[in-house]
């Protein structure tokens, strides 16, 4: 059978209730739809009309008839305009317009404005009359969105009213404080004068972005009329270089929280499309909080969220570029605000460091990281430590640990966010070398191998334990003859094979697990025995005759027992310790051995 | 992942709203695979788990970057060291009853299965039979472990039993009123019946859910079954018209993406333009950077494919890899076939 061309049909009554219940998130859009509708009828006058006139949007209501009356002095509709604009969903005359002049104060684009009306509303007039045809005036009036009447009516000023009878579960929107609120959020930095019921003041305000200087106190004060809850500590304004560019401002807020408290209200040519699209901030910027507002950006059809083409790429870009070269300049020119926002934001910085290079390279030398002498940046770390850098991730800090603390050498903490991720990026910049306590490479580091004879590599054999064998090296301070290091690895080898860890984890799941420790090359040692060839003692123990040994021997391998740490050593093993040690100093202090 | 209600309000009252919006994007950056994004801050969520003592939230967010790794970036050798750590912490006292746990044992199997899916298929298999009787239809662990072991049976050569254990599994959800498709996923069981090469019931089923994909991820995999089983059946065009290009695969299926994309352009279905060839070295290089070692060998032979005829230096390269890292494998017999079979190409070529 020959294929059959079929025109697609539409469930008119279905599709309305459908846009209706679902294209906008709160009915509070019809304001904005309505006004904005009024906004871009003005524009039209201005652009195709040859008189003057003066430009206004008024909005009344009436609480006990649930009437809400936008009146605007734009363009005006003719009939045939009213039939092809107003009555067709999806037949907006602004987007010919804005096509055929580029407009920039343009906004509608779908032809669904209006569509709120019919959706809010049980009944809608609109009485209009067009600049082109002053002398006639039309009326249009639709009772549940699928037909309409036209009617011929005396003119009135150029100009249209718009009057939706709001459903009864609407009607809360026309009590005063919550019209003025909704309307001020979304439409108060539109360009032309709106008035709510008598007052002679416009609800419009210019934000510090549209004016030729910009002080930075004033856009604090307005970031924090923005922002009650959290104050504005420091702003880096957004300007405009070109046409695409975004203008707005981005504030540091004044309270550090947990969780990501990026905030972006966007406008598009002077609406408010997005009370908080996030997105457009770089992941990183958790403290920051910010308005923008954009003639590029296209809203997505229900105007409640924004299209993510290659403008917004663009723009997102641009936000993060102009975030980033504004906390430099805050940080090189602005010393007192800088401190506030590094103490208040030092850990979110550190993530921004790590996530992005420009910022690391500019202001990466000031941030902190917490270290077991405080907070320090970098340039301390390295001047402290001998310019290595040593951080530990475990929990609990081993022996090495402990020996960095006697020395005051400071040890980052690495189990704390993004430290270890910013001293790799600040290492890979500066060139230095980081140590990482507990791991098989840091201890070598800090703990290199030494050679000796044959002879005292015999006589350091001697302190051998069944689970640690000695190793010569060097360290400070001297007076430390030895130091105890846990094999961290080894340690959780250990733990997988403990009877506490055993008896919950599967079989299956502990072969697995095991077949992982088999495969790291270690030795069965669970502890690494360094020795110290700098510590005097030892360097007399290595010479001294075999039976001049004794006693010493004892005393260092109650040393190991007591600076294995407390993960190893169990109650009676150190008990037993520091009562071998006593028996050693005792048998050292009797008056025979005195006189040997 | 598995998250209740109660536990999510209980933490919500604990520290405040914060946490819910941080476990929703979480959420949302899994499904989109923005992978280092989650990582960097999932580690401060960490540092607040252990920070506040919440256990679970600790072995959760754990478990969240290893999907990342494992799951998404599909890390072998390298996530290996936290693969076995969260499974040692998942077995203590005060973790081994939170649903977490299971999470953990599934992450070490599928960290294993990264490296060596055939080679470690049997160990694999019974840690998954020890958990797998753990979770009801209702967790949404039934369908990692359903997935799972299908696939392990797979490797095993086993899939007449992965299809048979999949028809059981989807009875047991549609027996407890819920969705086969929703909670085991769309395209299980045409990856079982590519795997048992029955190419008219996976072109049979894919073209079933046509209208059923959401996510970039399902797109990309989609495409690339549904190419492939156009392609075993002939109908080369049409499977040309499927196959994604390099820019549209997604992290999750770049593996048989780069092994078919070799065998299309050797059977003249697609041209291997630059970019294609680029994406097959770069996830050669990449699985091989991670320590998965089998998807690595699966790269580097594809790659060795791709350029035998166009790039000599390049496909010396690739053979070269391939050869080392076979030797890392446990079960190195199927990849050695295709050595074989690329070399005897090569030199078949060469002598003519």
């Amino acid at each position: 059978m020959a294929s059959e061309l079929i025109q697609t049909r539409v469930d008119f009554a279905a599709l309305l209730s459908v846009l209706g219940s679902n294209l906008y998130s709160t009915p509070t859009v019809v304001f904005r739809e309505l006004i904005q509708n009024a906004h871009d009828s003005i524009v039209r006058r201005m652009l195709e009309a040859d008189a003057d006139f003066r430009p206004s949007i008024q909005i009344a209501s009436d609480r006990d008839e649930g009437v809400l009356e936008i009146t605007d002095t734009g363009a005006g509709l003719t009939r045939q305009e009213i039939i092809d604009y107003l009555a067709t969903i999806g037949g907006g005359y602004t987007r010919q317009l804005r096509a055929s002049t580029r407009h920039a104060e343009l906004i509608g684009q779908f032809g669904l404005g209006f569509l709120t009306a019919l959706v809010a509303g049980e009944r809608v007039v609109v009485t209009t009359t067009s600049f082109q045809e002053p002398d006639a005036g039309w009326r249009f009036v639709s009772r549940g969105g699928q037909t309409f009447h036209v009617d011929a009516v005396p003119a009135r000023p150029i100009g249209t009213t718009v009057a939706v009878k709001l459903k009864p579960e609407f009607r809360g929107l026309l009590e005063p404080p919550e019209l003025n609120r909704v309307v001020r959020r979304y439409c108060s930095l539109l360009h032309y004068p709106i008035h709510i019921g008598d007052s002679r003041t416009p609800i419009n305000r210019t934000p510090p972005w549209r004016r030729e200087t910009v002080d930075t106190a004033e856009l604090i004060s307005f970031a924090s009329e923005l922002e009650a809850d959290n104050e504005a500590i420091a702003a880096v304004p957004l300007q405009a270089t070109s046409a695409e560019d975004p203008q707005g401002i981005l504030w540091i807020q004044g309270h550090p929280r947990h969780g990501d408290n990026r905030s972006l209200a966007v406008y598009v040519r002077g609406m408010l499309v997005a009370e908080n699209h996030r997105d457009l901030l770089p992941s990183w910027a958790s403290f920051v909080s910010g308005v923008i507002e954009s003639s590029v950006l296209t809203p997505t059809a229900s105007r409640e969220d924004l299209v993510r083409d290659a403008s917004w790429k663009t723009t997102a870009r641009t936000v993060t570029q102009r975030l980033v070269s504004g906390l430099v300049e805050i940080a090189r020119e602005n010393g007192p605000t800088w401190r506030t926002v590094r103490v208040r934001h030092n850990q979110s910085l550190r993530v921004a460091c790590v996530e992005n290079r420009e910022l690391c390279d500019a202001i990466g030398e000031m941030i902190t990281v917490t270290t077991s002498e405080g907070e320090l940046d970098v340039a301390s770390l390295l001047r402290k430590s001998g310019g290595k850098v040593y951080v530990s991730r475990a929990p609990r800090g081993g022996f090495e640990e402990v020996l960095c603390r006697a020395m005051r050498v400071p040890v980052a903490v690495g189990t704390l966010v993004a430290t270890v991720s910013f001293l790799q990026a600040q290492a890979a910049r500066l060139g230095f070398q980081i140590v990482e306590l507990g791991t098989a490479d840091g201890t070598r580091t800090m703990f290199p191998s030494r050679a000796l004879s044959s002879d005292e590599s015999r006589v350091l054999a001697e302190l051998a334990t069944k689970d640690a064998q000695p190793i010569p090296t060097e360290f400070e301070p001297a007076s430390l003859p030895m130091v105890v290091v846990v094999d961290r690895e080894a340690e959780l080898e250990r733990r997988l094979a403990e009877d506490e860890v055993d008896l919950r984890m599967s079989g299956a799941l502990r072969g697995l697990a095991r077949n992982w420790t088999r495969h790291l090359e270690i030795s069965t040692a669970q502890r690494y025995l360094y020795v110290n060839l700098r510590s005097p003692a030892i360097q007399m123990f290595l010479r001294a005759p075999r039976e001049r040994r004794g006693p010493a021997e004892r005393l260092f391998r109650l040393m190991v027992d007591l600076t294995a740490g407390a993960e190893l050593a169990s109650h009676e093993s150190f008990a037993a310790a520091l009562e071998e040690m006593n028996d050693v100093i005792c048998g050292l202090l009797q008056p025979s051995s005195v006189h040997e | 992942m598995s998250m209740d209600s109660k536990w999510l309000l209980d933490l919500v009252e604990r520290h405040g709203r914060w946490i819910l919006e941080e476990l929703e994007y979480f959420h949302n950056a899994i499904r989109d695979d923005r992978v280092d994004e989650v990582l960097e801050r999932a580690a401060r969520l960490f540092s607040f788990a252990v920070e506040h003592h919440e256990t679970r939230l600790e072995l959760f967010v754990r478990h969240w970057s290893l999907q990342m790794r494992v799951g998404v970036r599909q890390e072998g050798v390298s996530a290996l060291s936290e693969a076995v750590e969260l499974a040692a912490r998942a077995s203590a006292v005060d973790a081994f009853d939170l649903p977490e746990s299971i999470c953990a044992a599934h992450d070490l199997c599928a960290c294993y299965g990264n490296i060596d899916s055939v080679g470690y298929a049997r160990e694999r298999l019974a840690v998954i039979d020890e958990i797998v009787d753990r979770v009801s239809p209702a967790s949404s662990c039934f369908s990692c472990v359903t997935r799972a072991r299908c696939h392990i049976l797979t490797d095993l050569d086993r899939t007449d039993e992965a299809l048979e254990y999949l028809t059981r599994r989807e009875q047991t959800v549609r027996a407890a009123g819920l969705s086969a498709t929703k909670v085991i996923g769309r395209f299980t069981r045409a990856r079982l019946l590519a795997a048992a090469e029955r190419w008219q019931e996976v072109y049979a089923e894919l073209r079933g859910t046509v209208a059923e994909r959401t996510s970039r991820r399902e797109e990309s995999e989609f495409r690339r079954m549904y190419a492939e089983a156009l392609f075993r059946l002939g109908r080369k065009d049409e499977a040309a018209f499927e196959f994604p290009g390099p820019e549209d695969v997604s992290p999750l299926d770049v593996s048989a993406w780069a092994t078919l994309a070799a065998e299309l352009a050797v059977a003249g279905v697609i041209v291997a333009t630059e970019a294609v060839r680029a994406k097959v070295k770069s996830i050669a290089e990449q699985f091989e950077r991670h320590g998965a070692t089998r998807p690595a060998v699966d790269g580097w032979l594809a790659y060795a494919e791709i350029c035998r005829d166009v790039d000599p230096p390049e496909y010396d390269l690739a053979l070269a890899k391939s050869m080392e890292l076979i030797g890392q494998l446990r079960a190195p017999r199927k990849p050695l076939e295709t050595l074989r079979r690329i070399r005897l190409h090569r030199l078949l070529r060469l002598s003519t």
